[in-house]
């Protein structure tokens, strides 16, 4: 387990080198990769959202794919297509970018609601059904979908229920004023990303898959997670709680993060952190609150301020 | 938490300001009547300790409450700490006070309630010098009143402040140079260096002895204008008499005159005789029998006889000698013995003669028919021990020679003092339970020891009267007098005795103690008569344990007999130190307040030093750190021990949040590593890992970290 994660390690510093003052965000994605989950990347364009994933995808040897979502896009240019062959006189299906390992979904919100559920059933049930036949999914998947909070026009929003399909909801943010400058340094004679080696190979995230599995999560953990949970469902503010399927992805992110942080064991401070990742999409607010500058990362952060912290009784250990 | 830490540096500063306070309180006794100075400055310190120990502020409340109470008690309350009766007092004073100040009568408060008011003043005052030292760091202006007011004592009051502004000089300085210290520090920390404070201190302490040494030698010149005191003193017509009272202050001592009872006495230790023997009794001089409304006088026929026969033949006696040395310039022509005198033989007097009157029980030394002063003289005596059983069965047929002379009383004599003499004894059916009823009545808390303020009755007055109504304050001869009075209205034949207490041990010489008998422990008490017993002697006075053995045959473990033993203890407390602890003066032992009052530093010694006591006992618990279980225990307990010195973990922290928090406050990583161990066991269930002698090591650090 430990080989794991030290390589781990080297994918995080092979992104280091890219993508300059972005290690959260590195490790976040890397948690949902390794939790075979998803991520919503919620931010403006140019901050380096495609620079981390193209750097991911390059570090541990996957096939990268970008779809860019346009209003006319249609589902077929994601899933696939069949085209029939004249020579062979059959239909060949000519697999579209959704089949490869890392994909960067590229403003999901400016494409028609169709298109868009057909990406997300990709995301749920990791297959396609295209002309009616059922199509698995390489084993690495992992999407990475952005939307642009800025422009509202002529944008399908998308619907709150097929939100909570990421597993993470993440932002960029702008580097800082170092960061800024050592990104001119590095990018001066010529990018780095197309040195970039890869540290890892796909059955090397395919052992990772298992092994995080085996994370331990202790009864006071699984309470904590509970706790914050529950307190969502009847919070105030909050129209629609977290669902048992925020439960279980709350768990599994702390599972995946442990073993980022090379543990195998979820420590509360895991929950504590990955809770408004991963609950504060999931939530609907009620609609005075949407008006107000609260959001749902500040309620879930309120709700972590007041909750207990279970610690271990004294006598678990003998 | 409070940023200020109780440091031993401020706790100094604190007590230099304590002493500076203290000169306020010392010249108090000699231009007031205030007594007691010591209760004061005791209370005051016990006031900066509170303050300083900085408890919450209703433990504050609480404990000066406490304080103030308790030396009130001290000082004025005789009834039993915190009895009904004693709230009753206190509360009755308090609402009577009240009453006084709501109506403008303030020269009616009582001493009590000023000294309340005034124990007040000085729980302000400590907080307030708290204030100054500790927030303020500033003493200026209380140190220049002090000055003032010193100077005012000294030139307007016969107060002599030389020496006290001396002292005050020295501390007023000390303090202002550690607190300017502070003050810079604050604005300069990096002169905070180790050892340096301590170099300030010196060198300000040495300029200061130094200009204090010159100011002491330094010639100076006469005062400018008279000294305003004796002018003042003529002009208001006070001083010459020392203040107040000094009319009818007398020196105690043994005399024959008993004529005119009353009024106080000053203290006179010169020696009379020692006494060398193993007599636990007092020295008996004479009795008389005539109570004329003001004293006592006798008018018994001189029959005398060679022995003074005081006990009837059924009582059981003991024959012992004692050997009495008159000292230098005291000489008297009868002798002082214990018990009932048998004999007395005079070294080098071979033929004198002892004569001793048959009521009054003066032995007079008859040499050659002349009266003669023996300088050394050995008295055989018996000593008898009264059995409480025979006492209870006497009757009360008393001889005609008896009732004819003891059972005198003035014409005049106030009907109230028999009437309070049948209450008292309405319960007992026979004359000792009579008498004892009596006896107890004086040793109740209305009564109090005193030697100093005692009335003298004017000629309407009559003297037992006063004392049982109207002063309740007295000495021995209030005590006694009252006594045989009041049983003789009971048809009691009583007779009021003269002579010493037991004395002062000198020292043990064998079986045979020396006592040195002086004039402080001149006494009286009174003589009942029991039929087929004869004279037996009682102590109605305060504090003064009874001198004769009384036994229960039926039941001598009762507690009766307990009670006996505990007043032969007293028993040798004498009328000086009397005076001196009005508490001891009652029946109980100060020994309850004493272990309160360590049980209570104890405490607070034990709260200001809790986490030291606390981090020494985990450090030894937990030294056996060997396993997970162990370690789990002992993080616990360090936790328990960060929440009690105020670092608490918020219940939305967790552990590693709260570790990087403490971390950052202690300078450390400790907490950190030692919760990575934690994690690990509790919730990675890794139990078998650790280098636990490392992880004890770094445990410890952490908790000798906590209030370092």
């Amino acid at each position: 387990m430990s080989e794991g994660r030290s390589a781990l390690k080297a994918v995080i510093e092979n992104v280091e080198r890219v993508v300059v003052g972005k290690r959260e965000e590195i490790e976040l994605s890397l948690t949902a990769l390794l939790a075979r989950g998803h991520v919503l990347l919620e931010d403006v364009p140019g901050v380096g959202k495609t620079m981390m994933v193209k750097a991911i995808a390059r570090s541990v040897g996957a096939e990268f794919n970008r779809i860019q979502f346009t209003p006319d896009l249609l589902p077929s240019d994601v899933t696939g297509v069949s085209i029939f062959n004249q020579k062979s006189l059959e239909f060949e299906f000519r697999p579209g970018p959704i089949m490869g390992n890392i994909i960067l979904a590229d403003e999901i919100n400016r494409t028609s609601p169709k298109t868009q559920s057909a990406l997300l059933e990709a995301l749920e049930e990791n297959h396609v059904t295209v002309d009616g036949k059922t199509r698995a999914l390489q084993d690495l998947f992992f999407v990475m979908a952005t939307q642009n909070p800025v422009e509202y026009s002529g944008t399908y929003p998308l619907p709150e229920a097929q939100l909570d399909r990421f597993l993470l909801k993440l932002k960029m943010g702008y580097p800082s004023y170092e960061e800024e400058l050592e990104i001119l340094n590095r990018t001066a004679k010529h990018h780095p990303i197309d040195d970039l080696q890869a540290v890892l190979a796909l059955e090397d995230i395919y052992l990772m898959h298992k092994e995080v599995h085996h994370v331990h999560v202790e009864d006071t953990i699984q309470q904590y997670i509970l706790s914050v949970v529950t307190e969502t469902r009847t919070h105030r503010d909050i129209h629609l709680g977290v669902s048992p399927r925020g439960t279980i992805a709350l768990m599994k992110a702390a599972q995946a993060y442990a073993y980022v942080k090379e543990r195998d064991y979820v420590i509360p401070d895991d929950v504590k952190y990955l809770a408004p990742f991963v609950l504060s999409h999931r939530l609907l607010l009620r609609s005075d609150i949407q008006m107000t500058e609260k959001s749902g990362e500040t309620i879930i952060k309120e709700i972590l301020q007041t909750l207990r912290v279970p610690l271990s009784k004294k006598e678990a250990v003998r | 938490m409070n940023t200020t830490h109780r440091t031993p540096r401020l706790f100094l500063l604190y007590m230099l300001a304590y002493l500076l306070l203290m000169e306020w309180l010392i010249p108090l006794p000699e231009v007031s009547k205030t007594a007691f100075v010591p209760v004061f400055m005791a209370g005051a310190a016990f006031f900066f300790l509170v303050v300083f120990l900085g408890f919450s502020w209703w433990m504050t409340l609480f404990l000066m409450t406490a304080g103030t109470l308790f030396s009130l008690h001290l000082i004025f309350l005789d009834s039993v700490f915190f009895s009904p009766a004693w709230w009753d007092v206190l509360i009755g004073n308090v609402t009577q006070n009240v009453h006084f100040i709501v109506n403008g009568q303030w020269h009616m408060l009582t001493d009590f309630f000023r000294s309340m008011l005034f124990f007040c003043l000085l729980a302000i005052m400590s907080y307030l010098i708290y204030f100054w030292i500790v927030q303020a760091r500033r003493i200026l202006f209380f140190f220049i009143f002090t000055v003032i007011y010193i100077a005012v004592m000294d030139t307007f009051l016969p107060y002599d402040g030389a020496q006290a502004i001396v002292r005050i000089f020295v501390l007023g300085f000390v303090l202002m140079a550690l607190l300017q210290w502070d003050r810079l520090t604050l604005f300069f920390p990096e002169g905070r260096k180790k050892g340096m404070w301590l170099r300030w201190l010196l060198a300000s302490a040495a300029l200061l002895i130094i200009a204090a040494g010159v100011g002491i030698a330094a010639p100076k010149s006469a005062p400018q204008w008279p000294d305003p005191v004796p002018f003042l003193e003529s002009q208001t017509g006070l001083g010459n008499e020392n203040g107040y009272g000094a009319n009818n202050v007398r020196k105690i001592g043994y005399g024959d005159d008993d004529e005119r009872l009353g009024g106080g006495f000053e203290m006179d230790d010169s020696p009379v005789f020692v006494a060398t023997g193993d007599s636990d009794g007092y020295f008996r001089g004479e009795a008389k029998n005539i109570y004329t409304g003001h004293g006592w006088v006798s008018d018994v026929p001189n029959d005398t006889a060679h022995e003074s026969m005081l006990y009837a033949e059924e009582v059981k006696t003991e024959e012992k000698t004692i050997e009495i040395d008159m000292a230098q310039n005291r000489a008297y022509d009868f002798v002082f013995y214990p018990g009932s005198l048998k004999s007395v033989r005079i070294p080098g007097q071979e033929e004198a003669d002892v004569q001793v009157g048959v009521h009054s029980g003066r032995a007079n030394i008859v040499v050659n028919e002349a009266s003669y002063e023996p300088a050394v003289y050995t008295v055989t005596y018996e000593e008898p021990q009264f059995s409480e059983d025979m006492l209870q069965a006497s009757g009360s047929q008393d001889p005609v020679e008896i009732t004819s002379h003891y059972l005198q009383l003035p014409d005049d004599l106030p009907t109230a003092i028999g009437e309070l003499a049948e209450a008292l004894t309405s319960d007992a059916d026979n004359r000792y339970d009579k008498v004892r009823a009596i006896e107890e009545y004086f040793h109740g808390p209305d009564f109090v020891y005193d030697t100093v303020n005692i009335a003298v009755p004017s000629e309407e007055e009559d003297y037992v009267e006063q004392f049982l109504f109207e002063t309740q304050r007295g000495y021995c001869d209030n005590f006694s007098t009252s006594m045989a009075v009041m049983l003789r209205t009971l048809d009691i034949p009583t007779r009021w005795v003269k002579g010493f207490t037991k004395g002062d041990s000198l020292e043990q010489n064998g079986d045979r103690q020396v006592q040195e008998v002086t004039n402080a422990h001149a006494h009286s008490w009174v003589e009942v008569y029991f039929p087929d017993v004869g004279w037996v002697p009682f102590e109605p006075t305060r504090g003064f344990g009874s001198h004769a053995d009384y036994v229960n045959e039926t039941n001598e473990a009762e507690s009766d007999t307990q009670e006996e033993e505990e007043e032969e203890e007293t028993e040798e407390s004498t009328d000086t130190e009397q005076e001196e602890a009005a508490a001891a003066s009652s029946n109980y032992t100060v020994w309850p307040y004493i272990v309160g009052g360590i049980l209570l530093i104890g405490g607070l010694v034990l709260f200001y030093y809790r986490f030291r006591f606390l981090k020494a006992f985990l450090l030894v618990r937990f030294k056996q750190m060997n396993n997970a279980a162990a370690f789990t225990r002992a993080f616990h307990a360090l936790l328990w021990l960060l929440e009690a010195a105020g670092y608490k973990r918020k219940q939305s922290e967790t552990l590693r949040e709260y570790a990087h928090r403490l971390d950052g406050d202690f300078n450390t990583t400790d907490m950190i590593n030692l919760t990575i161990i934690y994690e690990k066991i509790h919730y990675g269930k890794q139990t078998n890992q650790a280098d636990w002698p490392a992880v004890f090591s770094v445990w410890e650090n952490m908790v000798n970290r906590i209030n370092a």
